[in-house]
């Protein structure tokens, strides 16, 4: 499985979204991407690519674009 | 009630005896303990995350209380994601409305030195003591009914509904398991929450619970 399935496959089953309406999805943009969601998301990420997030880094996770840039500071690059 | 978190920790005594449910902030527990001239005997914990045993640590070093828990809950405050220290920074940051940064330091405690997975019944000085696993808003989650009260963590927070979707949270478990239990409450029951004032359970309470 490639960086980017792992990482689809894990916001398509936290969110109940399709891979096709993953771009553009934001935090607070959907109900299921509140505050719980997203420490849920970010653990599963964590989890998924054994890094360890600082919580900046967390915070700035606010989209599923972004995310991408925020993981590639931890070595971790999506494509 | 612990500043940060606002968590509450309740100190019992009974006797010669004491007890501490869910030690968050040991300063704040020592304290009380010198001025009631005793030391714990046990320390029990409704539930693994962070807010409720930030103060356990520093506890253990200082009394030789025994620590009191679920299994699950046992093994949950041993990681730092299940016991929620490592998100806990995030965590108090969205409470805070996104405006306030706290500083938060994970953190992860030894096994309890007493854990079951059914309920245990037993007496603490002269009264029983039943500790009853809920699983739901944690694996670990229990509830512990001591002279008529029932200290229930984080079930039944006044204005909160119960939050089943943090890490290792089960909706169905709480559908299961916890819900039943806790519709079952009577009325008239006083209950000491993990945040929060203490209430009696009463009709209002279980609609907004949904019992």
């Amino acid at each position: 499985m490639t960086n980017l399935e792992k990482y689809n496959k894990i916001f398509i089953g936290m969110f109940h979204k399709t891979e096709e309406e993953l771009p553009g999805l934001k935090y607070r943009g959907i109900p299921l991407w509140d505050s719980i969601g997203h420490m849920d998301l970010v653990g599963e990420l964590e989890e998924a690519f054994d890094i360890h997030m600082d919580t900046p880094d967390v915070l700035d996770f606010t989209s599923y674009e972004k995310g991408k840039e925020v993981l590639g500071r931890y070595g971790v690059t999506i494509e | 009630m612990e500043p940060v978190t606002e968590s509450n920790c309740y100190v019992i005594r009974e006797e010669n005896s004491c007890m501490i449910i869910d030690p968050n902030d040991f300063q704040a527990i020592r304290g009380m303990l010198q001025k009631c001239n005793t030391m714990p005997k046990l320390v029990l914990l409704t539930h693994e995350h962070c807010d409720h045993i930030g103060g356990l640590n520093e506890l253990r070093k200082a009394y030789p209380a025994i620590v009191a828990a679920t299994e699950a809950c046992s093994e949950g405050i041993g990681n730092k994601t299940r016991n929620m220290s490592r998100m806990m920074e995030t965590f108090l940051y969205f409470k805070s409305g996104e405006k306030k940064f706290v500083h938060y330091p994970p953190f992860q405690c030894e096994k309890a030195d007493l854990t079951f997975k059914e309920c245990l019944c037993c007496r603490f000085a002269t009264k029983e003591l039943q500790l009853i696993p809920l699983p739901g808003h944690t694996p670990g989650s229990m509830v512990i009914r001591y002279d008529g009260c029932l200290f229930c963590g984080d079930y039944l927070l006044p204005g909160d509904k119960v939050v089943t979707r943090l890490p290792g949270g089960d909706g169905d478990a709480y559908e299961r398991y916890a819900k039943p239990w806790l519709k079952a409450i009577p009325d008239g029951t006083w209950i000491f929450p993990g945040h929060g004032e203490p209430f009696q359970m009463n009709r209002e309470v279980r609609e907004f619970h949904e019992l």
